[in-house]
């Protein structure tokens, strides 16, 4: 039944007109910027040239990601509650904890294709650099990408719980940006501000745990250890985020459309 | 009789705008399995909060509501659960035969059982042509039919139903009280909310009417409608010359159409003039229960709360 939901969420996503446009614009992005930029460096022999936009892609394809799950998360289900369908969902022999599951497994598929486009985009621009030499690090890139979107999903369908999916997303970043928040604090001398960047450096998304995106291209071992610890990282608050936003949405009450 | 639903004590408060109001006031009724139950009360009465209760959509402030002796917040309680809410909306995107087959997966039935029922439902519902249309493109009448065809994807044995005829045509209307007939024949329970009173009264077996989140009457509808009969009107053509003296002892008239009208004060008298008419040769065009209606039972409940003028 946790399929037949996902499933549903996942055709459901592919009929959004606003996840099309999405899409798309990414697609054109990629192919019409990037690519030939990366093909021009490759045929003029200045691979520097292209390795760079390269990497630029994988820059936009995490901004493109990250903005993607940010809205996945907080219309989970929101979007059902506005559309008038949620109700019907509720009215099945399926547990609450079972139909948010269900939905979060749908926007992970999405999450899984989107990643399966840009690992797509990767090994093309490696066959034109480097010819079928695949570092180690990409999966395990890939896998951090995944849980990077994963805690952003997860802290959106958290704040959509108890605020309108915009509002949701605006908290979700400002969660995101308490790093930098905790990084200036801890600059300042006075002892408040100490206090209050070491809260805030407990409570946000350590942005130093992150995996460099060059490595991809130079991966060697030694520098593809770090990216454990970051996938763990985020697997973590994806785990705190999500167990607290299926709590809320248990106790949450809902209320029909009108005629 | 197996209890299909219970309402025990079942109170249920909202905060809204900063005030507490209350939509269920501590109501307590029995559905038994097999029969259909009308759910009526005017707009606000508290209805549709006490079938979303009973859905575990929303949770009871105080009592509780079960389904098959299963507490509604349990969703084993909605296993053998058809259910349509008040609006119904579905993504229109899925072809009606899509979204039935996703809603019969998600009850858990078996997906042959499934797919060999939805032909006949649609059929029965008068929409064959509509299985491989999207739900984008439905009338609101078929919105409603393909609703109320997965409230019944996977032949569950009871049917909790807000206003299942709202925006179908008359046709249609007639179709569905079949319907709840034929299933009730076959042991299951249609509870239905509604405003169309005369339906309800046609093939009820009982009523709740609740008002204002309070529970006003909860009764087979012949005894509500015995509750308040004031007489019977009969109305006839023909007959011979002597028929209309046969009938002094009854109060007589003749209506606009020159036809005559005799009025019963009960029964007895009532089959009584029946028998003298149809003794005399006259034709009996129209024989009506007075003030017996359901609906004129439910104005007066209504007038007795200070909502109607009637």
């Amino acid at each position: 039944m946790i399929n037949a939901v996902a499933l549903h969420k996942l055709a459901k996503l592919r009929h959004s007109r606003m996840i099309l446009i999405y899409v798309i614009g990414c697609g054109c992005i990629s192919l019409f910027t990037i690519l030939p930029v990366i093909l021009m460096g490759v045929v003029s022999g200045n691979r520097t040239v292209g390795a760079d936009t390269a990497l630029m892609y994988f820059g936009f394809a995490r901004f493109f990601g990250l903005a993607a799950a940010l809205m996945l998360g907080t219309t989970l289900w929101r979007q059902d509650e506005k559309d008038g369908t949620l109700l019907t969902f509720m009215a099945r022999p399926l547990s609450r904890i079972e139909l948010l599951i269900g939905k979060s497994l749908g926007c992970f598929y999405a999450m899984l294709i989107y990643l399966g486009a840009v690992a797509a985009f990767y090994l093309l621009a490696h066959l034109l650099f480097f010819r079928f030499s695949i570092p180690l690090s990409f999966p395990l890139y890939l896998i951090q990408e995944l849980m990077f979107y994963l805690v952003y999903f997860a802290a959106g369908a958290f704040f959509s719980s108890f605020l309108k999916p915009l509002l949701a997303a605006t908290a979700t970043l400002g969660w995101a940006f308490m790093a930098l928040l905790a990084k200036i604090f801890l600059s300042l001398s006075p002892t408040w501000c100490q206090v209050l960047g070491e809260g805030f450096k407990f409570l946000s998304l350590d942005s130093d745990i992150s995996y460099s995106v060059q490595a991809l291209f130079t991966a060697d071992i030694p520098t593809v250890m770090p990216i454990f610890k970051g996938i763990g990282y985020y697997l973590l608050w994806s785990i705190i985020f999500f167990s607290a936003a299926v709590v809320l949405f248990n106790k949450r009450e809902f209320a029909g459309r009108r005629s | 009789m197996t209890l299909a639903l219970r309402f025990d004590s079942l109170a249920k408060t909202y905060r809204e705008r900063g005030a507490t109001k209350r939509a269920l006031n501590g109501i307590s009724f029995d559905v038994e399995a097999g029969e259909i139950v009308g759910f009526l009360g005017p707009n606000g009465a508290g209805k549709t909060t006490a079938m979303h209760v009973l859905m575990g959509i929303l949770f009871p402030t105080s009592g509780r509501a079960e389904i098959m002796g299963f507490d509604s917040r349990d969703p084993q309680s909605r296993q053998q659960v058809g259910f349509l809410p008040e609006v119904f909306a579905f993504d229109g995107f899925l072809t009606g035969t899509r979204f039935l087959k996703l809603f019969g997966s998600l009850g858990g039935r078996n997906r042959d059982l499934v797919a060999a029922h939805i032909p006949e439902l649609l059929a029965f519902l008068d929409m064959p042509d509509a299985a491989n249309v999207r739900i984008k493109n439905y009338s609101k009448g078929m919105t409603q039919k393909i609703g109320l065809a997965q409230a019944l994807i996977g032949d569950p044995q009871i049917l909790i139903l807000d206003e299942p005829t709202s925006g179908m045509d008359p046709i249609a209307k007639a179709r569905i009280k079949q319907l709840f007939v034929r299933l009730r024949s076959e042991g299951k329970t249609v509870f239905l909310s509604t405003h169309i009173l005369s339906d309800v009264e046609d093939i009820a077996d009982r009523v709740a009417i609740i008002n204002q989140g309070a529970l006003l009457a909860y009764d087979r509808v012949s005894s509500l409608l015995a509750a308040n009969e004031r007489g019977y009107k009969i109305v006839f053509t023909g007959g011979a010359a002597e028929l209309w003296t046969a009938l002094s002892s009854h109060t007589q008239n003749t209506d606009d159409r020159g036809r005559m009208e005799v009025t019963c004060p009960d029964r007895e008298s009532k089959d009584l003039a029946l028998q003298v008419i149809l003794q005399h040769g006259g034709d009996i065009v129209l024989l009506k229960a007075l003030g017996g209606s359901l609906q004129s039972q439910f104005l007066r409940l209504m007038h007795q709360e200070g909502l109607s003028d009637d």
